[in-house]
């Protein structure tokens, strides 16, 4: 199926959770992200039963540095 | 003075001086940077994974034990701030967001109407909102009415290093609203003498970016800063003297002796 993910298309060859999908795209972060799909939020609390499904607009940002 | 801390939401600090993070890219700088500003909240942002050093930056910020003030830097609209926000909260687990949301690319001045619209919104949410905005007494009135726990007025556009343009403007506000929310003083600082200037016209704290982060010495304009704003905020309260057209003596003349 495919996804946008942070602006691009990504093919995923199986369904996922976001926990899943956090793993395979942000290994090195320790789980400090966050997630929005089709523009809802997520919660941490959620990763686990949320499935990622065709056509969702994911975006996973992190801490960057800001003003 | 009665209360020496400043209170965000249940955050209770004793620098008035919150530090931004952005405009350096040497995190060893940043680091010296915060400690030497003595600083207790520091402002991150949050970027798709993949577009900096955040995980260095995590690290160096859990290492600190500083407070974070995430922000909604970039957002041209209520709705993107509100998610962007949402997205923090979950992130940081904190409630408390510095709200941006910025009307072009060019001056980066704050947008009101959709600033008023995402403070409502956030508020309701039990955000405890600080908005960044226009020196404009009335903007600072309808962010008040729609539930903003801090008010963060600009002394000048982001990163112009021009310092406080309408002094005036700033008088206003806090004549208004210096005991009922913090009033920060955000954007154009360019030296210590805007941060002291802004903590001897009332303001609670300021926040500082690119005056430290881009200086020839961060950690040392970060100390300097920190200083200016202890002294602007010790001012304040002292009482300065009036001003006076004529001189007035402070030595006595009573006992001065007569040669001729």
């Amino acid at each position: 199926m495919e996804v946008k993910f942070n602006g691009k298309a990504l093919f995923l060859d199986e369904q996922l959770c976001v926990q899943e999908l956090i793993k395979r795209v942000a290994p090195d972060l320790d789980g400090k992200v966050a997630v929005a799909i089709n523009k809802e939020v997520i919660p941490k609390s959620s990763w686990q039963s949320h499935k990622i499904t065709e056509g969702d607009v994911i975006e996973i940002v992190t801490i960057a540095q800001g003003g | 003075m009665k209360n020496d801390t400043l209170k965000l939401g249940n955050l209770e600090i004793s620098s008035r001086l919150i530090l931004g993070t952005g405009g350096i890219t040497n995190l060893e700088l940043l680091s010296q940077a915060i400690k030497e500003s003595q600083t207790e909240l520091v402002t991150v942002a949050l970027r798709r994974i993949g577009n900096s050093n955040s995980g260095s930056l995590i690290k160096l910020l859990d290492e600190l034990k500083v407070n974070l003030l995430p922000n909604t830097a970039g957002s041209k609209t209520a709705q993107e701030a509100i998610l962007t926000a949402k997205l923090a909260r979950d992130l940081f687990e904190t409630n408390l967001i510095k709200l941006e949301v910025i009307a072009d690319d060019t001056t980066l001045l704050p947008d009101p109407i959709e600033l008023v619209a995402a403070t409502e919104s956030l508020a309701n949410e039990d955000f405890i909102v600080l908005c960044y905005t226009n020196d404009d007494p009335v903007i600072a009135r309808r962010l008040y009415s729609a539930g903003a726990a801090a008010i963060m007025p600009l002394g000048a556009p982001i990163g112009s290093g021009l310092g406080i343009r309408n002094p005036h403007n700033i008088e206003l506000i806090l004549n208004e609203f210096k005991n009922k929310v913090p009033i920060i003083l955000d954007a154009g600082i360019g030296s210590p003498k805007d941060a002291l200037f802004a903590m001897e016209l009332g303001c609670d704290a300021v926040l500082v970016a690119s005056a430290i982060t881009r200086a020839q010495n961060p950690p040392l304009m970060a100390r300097a800063m920190a200083l200016a704003v202890t002294a602007g905020y010790l001012a304040y309260h002292s009482g300065r003297i009036e001003k006076r057209f004529l001189a007035k003596a402070s030595t006595p003349l009573k006992g001065k002796p007569t040669f001729n």
